[in-house]
């Protein structure tokens, strides 16, 4: 019932097994390695993404670190400074008490030293003047070295004034 | 059958007959003459269904050798569908049946795939033929998919245990002189049933497309609208059968030939 078409089948066999050959040799084989070197570089590109972006987030948290610490250390010279300034402060208004103090002291011993020279003078020209005066009253010249004592005397009297 | 073939005149051209044409405009009779002079043990004379087989060989191979070659990481259009169509034979066709072991028959399924698929296809053409709705054909690839699974198991689990593997082990003895006879017709029945159901379903389709158009002649003109948009309808459905055709029969080529390659399954 079937017909048996012995070209048909011989030209089926030829043609199939020629295109599996052709294929196998020259078909196939490219484009596998085309899609497979596709496959491996969208891959690498998702790899070579992730290792960016795993870096980007290292470089972020490393800069973080770095701007935490270098705001610590400006907190630190800041704080430096400040206690440095009152150092400074303390320093130089102890230094100037001094300095007054020992200029207050200065002026009360010239004050002391003018007053104590003051009076010495004061008492020569007192001395000098009572002789005169006593001279003159007594109408007498008298050796000083006799009369110390007299002067003395006199000399407290005219302190009191 | 053969009735059939003649009602509808979908027969294959005949053996080279007087006035044999292609597309009513190359004459092959010349070269069938010279082919017969030749005397040859066998018939080698050619005619449609063999220049359509020719046909669908080398463009399936240009489409392929085209994919994969020429410049450009991405592809387009029609290269993009033949990578597609080929990443689908490769990965889910050949390696899911056949592990990475199948590498090595990947030409000869894959071969299958687009011979089977171009065949198909350049049928659907008009005044192209289908070689696989002719039995000698399927015939053919089936049986050559018959000796590729033998020598694959023979190559893989020896000469004499695949025939012994061929029945299931644990038997008891007396239960094997009907189980061999049953699983030796069972090998024979795989490739039988590959060549038939790609013959009738390339033939199914055709006979359909042509019975719907002949309607119209039946009964009238005034049912042409009907018969062209159902006949239409058919032939969108033939092309998704062309695809279909093609898968199954490698698929199960790929199923027979990793029985073949792991008995244990």
């Amino acid at each position: 019932m079937v017909e048996v078409f012995g070209n048909l089948m011989f030209w089926t066999a030829v043609s199939f097994l020629i295109l599996v050959l052709l294929l196998g040799r020259y078909g196939f084989k490219p484009l596998a390695e085309i899609l497979a070197s596709r496959e491996r570089k969208i891959r690498e590109s998702l790899e070579g993404a992730e290792n960016a972006r795993l870096e980007a987030e290292r470089l972020l948290r490393e800069y973080e670190e770095k701007l935490a610490e270098a705001r610590a250390e400006a907190q630190k010279f800041i704080a430096e400074g400040k206690s440095l300034g009152e150092n400074l402060r303390a320093e130089i208004m102890q230094k100037s008490e001094e300095e007054a103090k020992r200029m207050i002291a200065k002026a009360e011993e010239q004050i002391n030293r003018d007053v104590d020279q003051a009076i010495k003078e004061l008492r020569a020209e007192v001395a000098t003047l009572s002789i005169d005066l006593a001279s003159k009253v007594i109408e007498k010249e008298l050796n000083q070295n006799t009369h110390e004592e007299l002067i003395d005397k006199y000399l407290s009297e005219v302190g009191r004034f | 059958m053969q009735q059939i073939f003649n009602e509808f005149n979908l027969r294959p051209e005949s053996q080279g007959g007087h006035g044999e044409r292609i597309f009513e405009v190359i004459n092959l009779e010349p070269i069938n003459h010279f082919i017969r002079s030749l005397h040859l043990p066998i018939d080698v004379t050619i005619n449609k269904a063999v220049v359509m087989m020719w046909l669908s060989a080398i463009v399936a191979f240009a489409l392929i050798y085209y994919a994969g070659h020429g410049r450009g990481l991405v592809a387009r259009g029609l290269k993009n569908a033949m990578e597609a169509i080929f990443q689908f034979v490769k990965l889910d066709i050949v390696e899911e049946q056949l592990g990475h072991a199948g590498q090595s028959y990947l030409p000869f399924v894959g071969g299958l795939f687009f011979f089977i698929l171009f065949n198909n296809l350049l049928g659907l053409i008009p005044a192209g033929f289908s070689a696989g709705s002719n039995l000698s054909v399927t015939a053919t690839l089936a049986g050559m998919v018959l000796i590729v699974i033998i020598y694959t198991g023979i190559k893989n689990q020896g000469p004499l245990r695949y025939w012994v593997n061929l029945a299931p082990g644990g038997l008891p003895k007396p239960l094997y002189v009907l189980m061999y006879p049953i699983e030796f017709i069972s090998l024979l029945s795989k490739p039988f049933s590959l060549a038939v159901r790609l013959f009738a379903n390339l033939l199914a389709g055709h006979i359909v497309i042509f019975s719907m158009l002949t309607l119209m002649f039946l009964f009238g003109l005034w049912l042409a609208p009907v018969s062209l948009a159902v006949a239409t309808a058919i032939y969108a459905f033939e092309i998704f059968v062309a695809f279909m055709q093609a898968y199954i029969f490698t698929i199960l080529t790929s199923v027979y030939l990793g029985q073949a390659l792991h008995p244990e399954h």
